[in-house]
Formats: structure tokens, sequence, C-alpha cells
């Protein structure tokens, strides 16, 4: 090794067992030794092994030229990052597409390729859930499931929202009422029961012929109610053995 | 022995002091002057020694290099160290222009 010290230098070699190693110790009345005339807050860089001089930050900025913008990141007009930040950005998986089907539909989210008549979708205005009532001006059925339901009681209130075909078996004299809605219709299948009768006036206004139907006394007899504005119109359809 | 650097962490085996016989049963006459060579030896060892040549370094010298007087030179290293062994080089002159080289035998 060439040693080209300009004095106030001292070097002990040491034999650590495999090679000469050494230490640089300065003059114990010059301390470090520098070069230039470096000043209080200046950066310390090594000119050679040996020696130290102070560069100012904008030295330190030229030594080092890191341009913000092109070299480092220059702060955002919006600010730098804030705690939590990277965080977030942890959150983010890999190469995320908010437009993957995958990811999409695992949020719970419609695609619009999930759609057969994507227009018709987005031109829903009404709820079409279970409990509801949508109105639909000339749709086209092709098979109704009435549900079935079964009237107890002797004084029930006959309403198509149970179902639009209702059987009663009279376990009594009974006097129905009345819980249509205009426009809504019901089939009744009544069983007299032991020769039970049915007074008809809280439910049905108008019979078809003036007068109600008389029970079969075997087997159902088949009445047709249906509502128009406040009145309940009432026809009897037959019996069935 | 001739100087410190050949003297042995083991107590007998120090037999002599620059050829002056100190071993067992050795002339009482011998004592004193083997006492003055150590400490000369010490006095030698703990001193700068002054070098404006190619000199090779023994173990625990301390060497003040000087490049200026008769230009640059090489401070060669003991070429047979055992762990632990010193060598110091100081400066009594700049070796800005005239560097000093060390050879470092490792």
């Amino acid at each position: 090794m060439t040693l080209s010290d300009a004095g106030n230098v001292s070097y002990l070699f040491v034999f650590d067992g495999t090679t000469w190693q050494y230490y640089v110790t300065a003059d114990d009345t010059t301390g470090v030794i520098t070069s230039g005339t470096p000043v209080a807050n200046d950066f310390a860089r090594f000119t050679d092994a040996s020696t130290i001089e102070g560069r100012s930050y904008a030295e330190v900025k030229a030594d080092l030229s890191l341009e913000p913008g092109t070299d480092i990141q220059a702060a955002l007009a919006e600010g730098v990052f804030a705690d939590g930040d990277k965080t977030k950005l942890d959150g983010i998986e890999a190469s995320a597409d908010v437009t993957d089907v995958t990811n999409v539909t695992a949020a719970g989210a419609l695609m619009d390729s999930e759609c057969t008549s994507l227009a018709d979708v987005k031109a829903l205005d009404q709820s079409v859930v279970t409990t509801a009532s949508p109105t639909f001006v000339q749709p086209t059925v092709k098979a109704v499931i009435e549900t079935r339901y079964a009237v107890t009681g002797t004084t029930p209130a006959i309403d198509p929202a149970n179902g639009g075909i209702q059987t009663w078996t009279l376990s009594g004299n009974s006097t129905p009422t009345d819980s249509l809605g205009d426009g809504e219709s019901v089939t009744l299948h009544i069983d007299d029961g032991t020769a039970y009768t049915i007074t008809w006036t809280s439910l049905v206004g108008e019979w078809i012929g003036g007068t109600a139907p008389t029970l079969a006394t075997t087997g159902y007899s088949v009445v047709e109610l249906w509502k128009v504005n406040t009145t309940v119109y009432g026809a009897g359809l037959g019996d069935l053995s | 022995m001739s100087g410190v650097d050949e003297y042995s962490t083991t107590p007998g085996s120090n037999t002599t002091i620059n050829s002056i016989d100190i071993a067992e049963g050795c002339a009482p006459s011998g004592i004193n002057n083997a006492i003055r060579q150590a400490m000369a030896d010490t006095a030698s060892n703990l001193a700068w020694l002054e070098k404006t040549t190619a000199y090779t370094a023994v173990r625990y010298n301390s060497v003040l290099c000087d490049t200026v007087t008769t230009g640059a030179f090489t401070l060669t290293l003991p070429a047979t160290p055992a762990n632990g062994d010193w060598v110091r080089v100081g400066s009594s002159s700049s070796w800005a222009s005239n560097n000093l080289t060390i050879g470092r035998n490792s």
C-alpha cells in the first residue's frame, strides 16, 4: 500500500493471524485531518483514506446528483405520503382490476356481462322482490301457479293475498268478511262440513243470478269472488263430487 | 537476544539478553549488564526510530518515516508475524510528494 498523507498521522499495523490490519490515528494536536475549511453543520466526505472535508448541503446535493422528480420522487402537489397510506396500498392485490369479473362478482356486484338484457335491468323502476306488488302494463304469462290456502274459522277474512285458490271446510255456521282489494279475485272451494251455512252479506255485495249458491251436501261447491271498486261480486261455478 | 522483539513470553526461555548470559547459574557479574541491556531494549522499543531509507521493521517497532530528505522508500512489515504483533508507522514529514510504500508481507 502507498501512503501519501501530508503529515500529522500515524498508522498502527496489527497482525490478526492472517493479515496486517491497520488503524489510522491523527495527531492529537491536530484532531481530524481535514481539507478545505469545514464549518458547523457541514457534512463530512472522505477525500482519501484518511482525510475528511466538509461539504455544505448544496455541495452534498451536487455530489449526490439527485434531482427531485428525476432520480427521487418529488413531493406531490397534494403532499407527501402519510402514515397509513402504505397500509392502504399493501391492501391492494397485485395487478388489481376493478373490472375483473371474479373480483366484482365476489364483492357481490353485478357485472353488465351477467345481464341477458342489460337495458331492461337498468330501466327497472319498481321493486320485484317477493313481497312487492309491481305493476306491469301487459305481461305475457305462460303459466300462473296459484298459492292454495286453507281457510279456517267461522269468521274468516277472505284475502287473495293468502292465495288465489282457497279451500274451506266449514266448522260451523260462518260469516266471512271482505279483504279483497279493487280488481282482486279469489276462488273458493267450500265443503259445508256438517250442513253448516254461510252468511255472505259481510263479504259479497252482489251475486250473479241474484242469489248466493246453495252449498252441496257432499264434495265441494266452487265460488268465484272478485271486487270492482268497493263491491265484491260472486258467482257459483258449480259443485264437485 | 538483541531487542524486545526477541524476548519470549515464557520466562524460562529468556536465557540471554543481547548475548549476556542470564541462565540459571550464570555469573553474577553479568546480572547488572543484563538489567541495563533490558532497560535499553525497553527504551528503544518505546522510542520512535527515524528512517529515511528502506527499512524492514521488526515487531513492536515504532518507525517515523521521512520521505522528504532522501525520497520515497519502502517500509517492510515483518514477514513472519505472530498473531497480535504490531508496528507503528508515523510521519516525520509529508508523504504527499514522495509516497511511503508499506510492504505488508500479507
